[in-house]
């Protein structure tokens, strides 16, 4: 890594904007990173202020003996077990499915498996192909340049001329081999005759930027990366925004945004790292704090102007949360496939039911990620399915026949939006600096729930064509939240919308929303990509036409 | 290891139990003989609600144990003394655990968990099971090359996206 060192938990950047900054973004993580970069570049000067810090390289399980307990402890992707002082707490208890994000400079990239497919040309258009859920007001052509923008810049691995999707340039480097692990899938694939593809992945497979190496395969990428094979937000985009002059100020808490006399943001208060209370001010704020942290933020933003929150007057701000319904099915081989040998999750995938079939009985579709699987101790839990083995005289025989010999298929679908789906602001739990704490409040769709069904019977299907002697399953896995979409969703209209196509709220004009909470579907793919192409566009835009619109 | 957050007896009832959830098998230990308890008691001294949970399943062991015994004291089985499960056969231990798991299932699995997790995370014990003992880094497992041939099937569908 290049920049700041990030060896120092919670070392600075050493850039200082002094006075009133051009921009302040709030969150270091995607899309925060991404818009500091763009920004940065046209000469505006940026402060962000993250409220985690630097996660140090040699700080990763990845080193150690008891790696595996990690995922349980201080590197848990739930921050409710997790509990570092960084985290903010959130009531779940009336959602099925937990929210899991990870507060550093990377944010949750640093929590990430880095499978990076794009969103389909269709899934901007549900509405006019489906009659369901809205249009976005922008199209797959529209976001098309930044996509690649932003796959050149991270370096993307994998091969062009998948037929499930448009072109796209040739990509940076090779996808990984197959291996065992991937000849078993393809030996059922091609037996059932299903779509399939080696993953765009976040992964160097190719020499790409300084300080970063190629991926040694080493497998649990969910855990992060402590070479910077992994294109995390903290390797890829910071340092480049940090050369550029960009302060970036971690372990700094935002408590709320604030307005000017004009209705306009003119900043933010925010605990520093010794928990004083500090003030930044800014011609222009751009929120990037995640589907659940960006609406906390704003409705934690109550000012006489703005009594519901700030950019709320639309009533939905922190509604239509949407997740990724994500089911888990895996497949215990006689044959050893090398499960733990390899990137965890960025690997291939099938979208051969992706697009819309309403024989199936649900509408929008579902994305199969082929999956690898992880250490003894997760075959002994029962892989990512939660089915542990048999304790006593059988235990021993039961372990060796899952180790190295299963796979794990990860079913995601379409969640569409639902306002009854919420983020609200608890009002008893608080974080570390008494600021009040998010309350998820989620029911799963029928139509999710169908389609969750279908995904798991086929991923099922496919592993048994593969050669699996045993299929375990868990049709909703409950810590399954990694996506977080929908909660100050995009629109041409301000009455249905929270902010415009270009990520510019409706009600303050120089504020700007650049993470997944925008979106205004989830499709069934992972969103990194486009959420980075997303803060890339609205950065540029807001970097055209920065005099006009800054307070 | 000294106890941290467990008392002595509570350790050596503990790796009892987990000699019972992982027993040895040729040379690969069991898991109270690895020394998972004290590991286990070293996870307590952070985690409050393994705590409580770890604690409370102990107890359940214990009540199931006694009432195993007081079960068999018409046998009059005199030779094992104590109430105990530390006083009970294997077979009897086997028994206390079951009916722990089907009365307590959630301590149960939290009992499980933390010994599945204490146990493998010793490299002492992986090797011995002949698993991977060094952990991913350095060096990780190399990679393969990919062979594009394999795609051609699928390139042959033609194009699978709809226009929007």
């Amino acid at each position: 890594m290049t920049g700041a060192d990030p060896a120092v938990t919670g070392g600075d950047s050493g850039n200082r904007v002094t006075g009133v900054a051009d921009v302040l973004i709030i969150g270091a993580g995607a899309s925060g990173a991404a818009a500091a970069w763009s920004l940065s570049r046209r000469g505006l000067a940026v402060v962000c202020l993250e409220q985690g810090g630097w996660v140090a390289p040699e700080s990763y399980p990845h080193w150690r003996p008891d790696w595996e307990l990690h995922r349980q402890t201080d590197f848990a992707k739930d921050p409710n077990v997790r509990r570092r002082p960084e985290d903010y707490p959130l009531d779940t208890s009336e959602s099925p499915i937990n929210p899991l994000m990870f507060n550093a400079v990377g944010g949750s990239t640093i929590h990430w498996t880095g499978h990076f497919p794009r969103f389909r040309p269709s899934d901007f258009r549900v509405r006019s192909l489906d009659g369901v859920a809205d249009d976005w007001p922008i199209s797959y052509w529209d976001l098309e340049p930044y996509y690649e923008q932003n796959d050149a810049f991270i370096g993307v691995s994998g091969v062009d001329g998948d037929p499930g999707y448009p072109p796209r340039s040739r990509r940076h480097g090779p996808p990984f081999g197959l291996g065992a692990a991937g000849d078993a899938y393809v030996r059922g694939l091609e037996k059932l005759g299903w779509h399939w593809w080696p993953s765009d992945s976040a992964l160097l497979t190719a020499p790409h930027q300084p300080g970063r190496q190629v991926c040694t395969s080493c497998g649990p990428c969910d855990m992060g990366c402590p070479i910077g094979a992994l294109s995390s937000a903290q390797v890829t985009y910071w340092p480049a925004a940090i050369e550029q002059g960009v302060d970036l100020r971690t372990h700094a808490r935002v408590r709320e945004i604030t307005v000017n006399a004009r209705g306009l943001a003119d900043g933010a208060v925010y605990y520093d790292a010794e928990g004083t209370v500090r003030e930044q001010r800014a011609r222009a704020v751009v929120v990037a704090c995640n589907g659940v942290g960006t609406p906390r933020l704003l409705l934690n933003s109550v000012s006489g102007r703005f009594p519901n929150g700030l950019a709320n007057s639309s009533g939905l701000v922190g509604k239509n949360l949407m997740f990724h319904p994500f089911g888990s099915v895996s497949g215990v081989f006689y044959e050893r496939v090398d499960g733990y040998r390899g990137p965890l999750g960025s690997f291939l995938y099938c979208h051969e039911f992706y697009e819309t079939d309403a024989s199936r009985g649900f509408v929008r579709g579902v994305q199969l990620q082929l999956n690898r699987d992880s250490g003894p101790l997760t075959a002994a839990l029962g892989g990512f399915t939660g089915h542990p083995v048999a304790w006593g005289a059988d235990h021993h025989r039961q372990v060796r026949d899952r180790y190295g010999r299963m796979l794990t298929i990860g079913v995601l679908v379409d969640d569409l939006p639902d306002e009854t789906n919420t983020v609200t602001l608890s009002p008893v739990l608080t974080d570390g600096h008494g600021i009040p704490a998010p309350k998820i409040t989620y029911t799963l769709s029928e139509n999710s729930q169908r389609a969750l069904e279908f995904g798991v019977a086929r991923a099922a299907d496919l592993l048994e064509a593969a050669g699996a002697h045993t299929v375990l399953k868990d049709v909703l896995v409950r810590d399954s939240g990694w996506h977080l979409m929908g909660t100050a969703r995009m629109g041409k209209d301000p009455g249905r919308s929270v902010v415009d196509e270009w990520g510019r709220a409706h009600d303050v004009g120089n504020l700007f929303v650049v993470d997944a909470s925008v979106f205004v579907t989830g499709a069934a793919v992972n969103p990194t990509t486009t959420i980075q192409a997303l803060a890339l566009r609205t950065s540029e835009w807001l970097a055209d036409h920065f005099q006009e619109v800054a307070a | 290891m000294s106890a941290l957050v467990l008392t002595p007896l509570q350790v050596a009832l503990l790796a009892a139990v987990q000699n019972r959830l992982i027993p040895p098998d040729g040379h690969v230990p069991g898991a109270g003989d690895a020394g998972c308890a004290e590991r286990v008691d070293g996870y307590l001294v952070e985690r409050r609600e393994w705590r409580t949970e770890l604690l409370a399943a102990l107890q359940a062991v214990d009540v199931a144990a006694a009432r195993i015994r007081e079960s068999r004291s018409a046998l009059a089985s005199a030779e094992l003394e104590g109430t105990g499960f530390l006083n009970l056969s294997a077979d009897e231990r086997d028994a206390a655990l079951t009916a722990v798991q089907a009365e307590y299932p959630r301590l149960f699995a939290r009992l499980l968990r933390l010994t599945y997790t204490a146990y493998y995370t010793d490299p002492g014990v992986r090797s011995a099971a002949g698993f991977e003992a060094d952990p991913p880094q350095p060096g990780g497992y190399g990679t393969t090359t990919f062979d594009e041939a394999r795609l051609e099937p699928v390139r042959q569908r033609g194009k699978l996206w709809r226009d929007a």
